[in-house]
């Protein structure tokens, strides 16, 4: 818009110059030509009509005289043809101004009429502005509004996922809780199985004389019933080493470990009044 | 041992974790034993009953509890803590036997069935299995219940050691006795614990290095009689002696072939201490070493096939060993001792796998048993002046002389266990103990 202003200052200067410039132009020009002829026709006059002689001089007179009047006639016509240009001139020079100022006027008339619209224009492009603006405004708010809204819902939408996480995350550690207590159960049972069978083992060890005659590799298996309170009730061998000397040793052993220490809990051991010993001659 | 009890617990373990796991109902808990006590045997023997008012004509159960005790396999029970004294198999409580830790019993009774005949009953009770293993009844005079004894301590010890006892067998020995200004040598035979001696030779002159022949009924010997040395050779039951060898020289440490058909002798008949063979039948010498080194005390291997002896040709004693066939040595003898600078006297255990011998170790001359195979020593009676070691006929224990307060006598030391028991003897230096065959 500055620069639409800013063209049409700059047409109007420019405009304004060209005016100036013609009307000096006009002015200082035109008339040292009009001067020029002017002054050559006087000037030369007095040149051309030397004194004529004096018989001629009534004639000459008359002549003289009708010359004269010519002349001055000529001269009234010449001035009156003057005038009449100056006049003419005078009134093409008004015409002009006239015209100009009309020009002028209309530019003039233009200019306001353009500045109006410009202005108008402005107006209306500066409403439309603030239309423009009030409607962005307007869908900026509601935008935001529903931004607000969206991050509330997915607020929401996440604190639940978290809840849901939180009691998935307790859930799982719960069995995780429950698995690892599990877990240990099974290995303070294996432990507690592992200990028992080393009290057993000890304690029939201790009981193990390996008869003399043993060789290595010799091998005695015996199968024992315990009573509720350890007692070994029954050995019976399940897989003879061949020697009755042998054999006879592991039985002793067994029942010499009469009786046999119990678990804290008897249902660690697998099929539990029941037990192997295998009895192995080592070198 | 530790490292591979380890080892097998772990695996014991997974096996034990995998069974668990597998949850079979089938599945019995199996303990793996690899690993008893090396410690003795734990026996009752009750005294035998005696019916008659006076006291028993002999300790019945002593000498049996002494034989096992010597073995080094057996704890007899002390007789102050025996619970109660069954002499028949019905009286037999074998819950107050088990309440003292025993694994077995041994009760008997000795009868008197007439004017020096006796009636000997016993049994051999597993007091944990609550049943007799054995029984016997024997019938026999006053001279043959000592024999009877050890016939027991022989089936008691075969039952529960699954070897052949040897307390039924013999040793021959020397014993010297200083009295007055003279020396009185003996070659006695006693039963193996040392009792019932009888002298079978007495001789002003030294007795040396008897030797057993295979079927036990006869000793060779070295005497010094006809004022030098000679091999004889007397038969035990009836004192017929027979000189076999008297090179001129040194004629000393005779040893029976296992087939009894020859002798294997040291003699210096060649200026030089070698060994020989004397074929007994034939009466043909064979020389077995050539060496100028001094070469004696020779041994046969169990099959026959070689001989080890003492030589110093090494530069300090040591045991060679030399394969000998029918017509002599078929190879060159070759060093078998290389642990310490002192190895001498060496005899085979009745399987051929090892030898005894006297070793000199830091605390004086030992008696140590080399395997064969694998060549390690070790000793099984750290005295300080053993000597003469020779194997029990079943291997278990050795034999041998030592010198207690400067008096020769003899102990056995089994190999095991490493028990040595002093066997009594009522006079004298005793010394050269050789074990009779079973």
């Amino acid at each position: 818009m500055g620069r639409y202003l800013l063209i049409a200052v700059l047409l109007h200067l420019v405009l304004f110059t060209i005016l100036m410039v013609r009307f000096d132009w006009w002015s200082s020009e035109s008339p040292p030509a009009t001067a020029a002829i002017q002054a050559v026709v006087v000037d030369r006059l007095p040149q051309r009509d030397p004194q004529p002689p004096a018989v001629e001089r009534d004639r000459e007179q008359e002549e003289i005289r009708k010359r004269e009047e010519k002349r001055k006639q000529e001269e009234r016509k010449r001035v009156e043809a003057e005038r009449l240009r100056k006049e003419r001139e005078q009134a093409e020079r008004r015409a002009a101004e006239e015209k100009r100022r009309r020009e002028i006027e209309l530019a003039e008339r233009k200019r306001a009429q353009q500045e109006e619209q410009r202005r108008a224009e402005e107006a209306r492009r500066k409403a439309e502005e603030e239309k423009r603006k009030k409607a962005e405004q307007e869908a900026r708010r509601k935008k935001e509004e529903e931004e607000r809204r969206k991050r509330a819902e997915e607020e929401r939408r996440r604190r639940e996922a978290q809840r849901r996480r939180r009691e998935e995350e307790l859930k799982s550690l719960l069995a995780a809780e429950e698995e690892f207590l599990e877990g240990e159960r099974r290995r303070k049972n294996q432990a507690e199985l592992e200990r028992y069978i080393e009290r057993v083992r000890s304690r029939v060890e201790s009981r193990w004389r390996e008869p003399p005659n043993a060789r290595e590799g010799m091998s005695t298996t015996v199968r024992i019933r315990l009573s509720p309170s350890g007692e070994v009730l029954v050995v019976k061998t399940v897989q003879s080493s061949g020697d009755a000397v042998f054999d006879r040793s592991v039985e002793a052993a067994v029942r010499k470990a009469s009786p046999l220490p119990l678990p804290s809990d008897t249902a660690i051991l697998p099929n539990f009044p029941e037990m192997n010993f295998k009895f192995i001659k080592e070198s | 041992m530790r490292a591979i009890n380890r080892v097998l617990l772990l695996k014991m373990t997974l096996l034990l974790g995998a069974l668990l796991l597998s949850g079979g109902a089938q599945a019995v808990l199996t303990i793996e034993i690899t690993k008893g006590v090396k410690g003795a045997l734990p026996i009752a023997i009750v005294p035998f009953g005696w019916s008659a008012p006076s006291a028993a004509p002999e300790n019945m159960a002593g000498i049996v509890a002494a034989n096992l005790a010597r073995s080094g396999y057996f704890a007899p029970l002390p007789e102050g803590e025996l619970p109660s004294r069954p002499h028949e198999a019905a009286a037999v409580r074998f819950s107050e036997w088990r309440m003292v830790r025993v694994d077995n019993l041994v009760i008997g009774k000795l009868e008197l069935l007439g004017p020096d005949s006796y009636q000997v009953k016993f049994h051999l009770f597993d007091v944990y299995k609550g049943r007799s293993l054995a029984g016997y009844s024997y019938r026999t005079n006053r001279r043959g219940l000592r024999r009877v004894a050890h016939q027991i301590s022989d089936i008691i010890y075969e039952q529960l050691t699954g070897k052949k006892g040897v307390f039924s067998t013999s040793i021959a020995y020397i014993t010297t006795v200083r009295r007055g200004g003279g020396t009185r040598y003996s070659l006695s035979v006693a039963d193996a614990d040392g009792h019932n001696e009888q002298i079978i030779l007495e001789s002003s002159q030294p007795l040396m290095s008897p030797a057993w022949s295979p079927d036990g009924k006869r000793l060779a010997y070295v005497s010094f009689e006809s004022g030098r040395s000679a091999i004889y050779v007397q038969n035990v039951e009836t004192a017929q002696r027979t000189r076999i060898v008297g090179f001129k020289g040194i004629n000393s440490a005779p040893a029976w072939s296992p087939d009894g058909s020859r002798l294997a002798f040291t003699s210096s008949r060649n200026g030089n201490a070698d060994i020989y063979l004397l074929d007994l039948a034939s009466r043909k010498l064979t020389r077995v070493t050539t060496s100028r080194a001094i070469d004696t005390e020779a041994a046969w291997s169990p099959d026959g096939g070689s001989l080890v002896f003492t030589s110093d040709r090494g530069g300090s004693p040591q045991i060679y060993r030399v394969a000998v066939g029918p017509s002599g040595p078929t190879g060159k003898p070759r060093r078998v001792t290389y642990e310490g600078r002192y190895n001498a006297r060496a005899s085979f255990s009745p399987d051929g796998g090892r030898l005894v011998m006297v070793h000199r170790g830091g605390a004086g001359f030992q008696i140590a048993v080399q395997d064969l195979r694998g060549g390690q020593v070790s000793i099984i009676a750290d005295t300080r002046l053993g000597e003469s070691p020779s194997f029990a006929p079943n291997g278990d224990m050795v034999l041998y002389a030592t010198e207690i307060r400067g008096k020769g006598v003899l102990e056995a030391a089994s190999v095991d266990t490493r028990t040595r028991q002093r066997l009594g003897f009522a006079r004298g230096d005793v010394r050269e103990p050789a074990w009779s065959p079973l």
